[in-house]
């Protein structure tokens, strides 16, 4: 599914945006827990609101995380029994979509049906990605050598960290400047 | 008089366009030319006066006739039109969509006591 135009480059500037309201680098990794709490977001755990729910055992792959907004109070429901790397990409997906200013809508249909919008989920996954690993992070990381560490720095999934070196195109960049390295050192030799 | 300005609507949408704007509620007074604790008794049901209403629809580009009942459909309990983001994995069921729901009532709930 394609994005609307800019909306990649917007993305970045949000994540660098809430980065500067934090007072941290383009690069920096991020607390999703403090982002909430700097955005005056209440961070609830699926386990103190909801202590029977099967989302905590058998089904717990079935919930992620909500946003439940009510006048000037806004909270966020994430399911604490995933594994602390899916809890920071789930909690970054529900402040991507605060963050992009989504509408609000009702989460079942009349049909009983849940509601979603395909179009704003995949906004969602894409500026979740892009608040744990800025396109200035994966510049660094593939600039540093650190893909091994990076799954520990910026606390993602391997698969999350290999999607954000591809598509913010750090993964290419690097590959260019390692063949022009190699092409000069060749020509130097 | 019916009271007909519908302050929980107006709250949640301000709410929303200061996040939209990644802005902390300090940052939205500020720039608004408000006082942070008129916002803060505004979040507690105080009614806006009329200057920080006008200040604060200025801020967010709201219209005040979005918020004014009967001018548009906005009648129902404000339960019965819980508006919740609900993000979860589309393999959820009707069943399992059911008990999601019961945890947006229950952070709802929450949130009004708090």
């Amino acid at each position: 599914m394609g994005f609307r135009r800019g909306f990649k480059a917007e993305a970045n500037r949000i994540a660098l945006r809430v980065r500067q309201q934090m007072d941290l680098s383009p690069h920096a990794p991020i607390d999703p827990i403090a982002v909430c709490a700097h955005f005056e977001i209440e961070l609830l755990q699926l386990s103190d609101v909801e202590p029977e729910s099967p989302f905590l055992g058998d089904h717990q792959d079935a919930f992620s995380a909500v946003t439940v907004p009510r006048g000037l109070a806004t909270a966020i429901v994430h399911n604490d029994r995933h594994h602390p790397y899916r809890q920071r990409s789930n909690i970054c997906h529900e402040l991507a979509h605060c963050f992009l200013g989504h509408e609000c809508a009702p989460p079942l249909l009349e049909n009983g049906d849940r509601s979603r919008d395909g179009g704003m989920e995949a906004e969602a996954n894409f500026l979740a990605g892009v608040l744990l690993i800025t396109n200035e992070a994966a510049n660094r990381i593939m600039l540093d050598g650190l893909y091994h560490q990076a799954q520990g720095i910026y606390g993602v999934s391997k698969p999350m960290l290999d999607f954000r070196l591809r598509v913010s195109g750090a993964q290419t960049i690097h590959q260019r400047r390692m063949g022009s390295a190699g092409r000069s050192s060749l020509v130097s030799s | 008089m019916t009271d007909r300005f519908d302050n929980e609507a107006f709250f949640a949408a301000l709410n929303a366009a200061r996040l939209s704007r990644q802005k902390t509620w300090k940052e939205v007074a500020a720039e608004a030319g408000i006082n942070a604790s008129t916002l803060t008794r505004m979040g507690q049901g105080a009614k806006p006066d009329v200057n920080g209403l006008a200040a604060l629809l200025a801020w967010s580009r709201l219209k005040a006739e979005m918020f004014i009942k009967g001018a548009e459909a906005i009648e129902s309990e404000p339960i019965a039109r819980i508006t919740a983001l609900l993000r979860a994995d589309p393999k959820l069921t009707s069943d399992k969509a059911k008990l999601m729901e019961d945890i947006v009532v229950s952070t709802y709930n929450r949130l009004k006591d708090s």
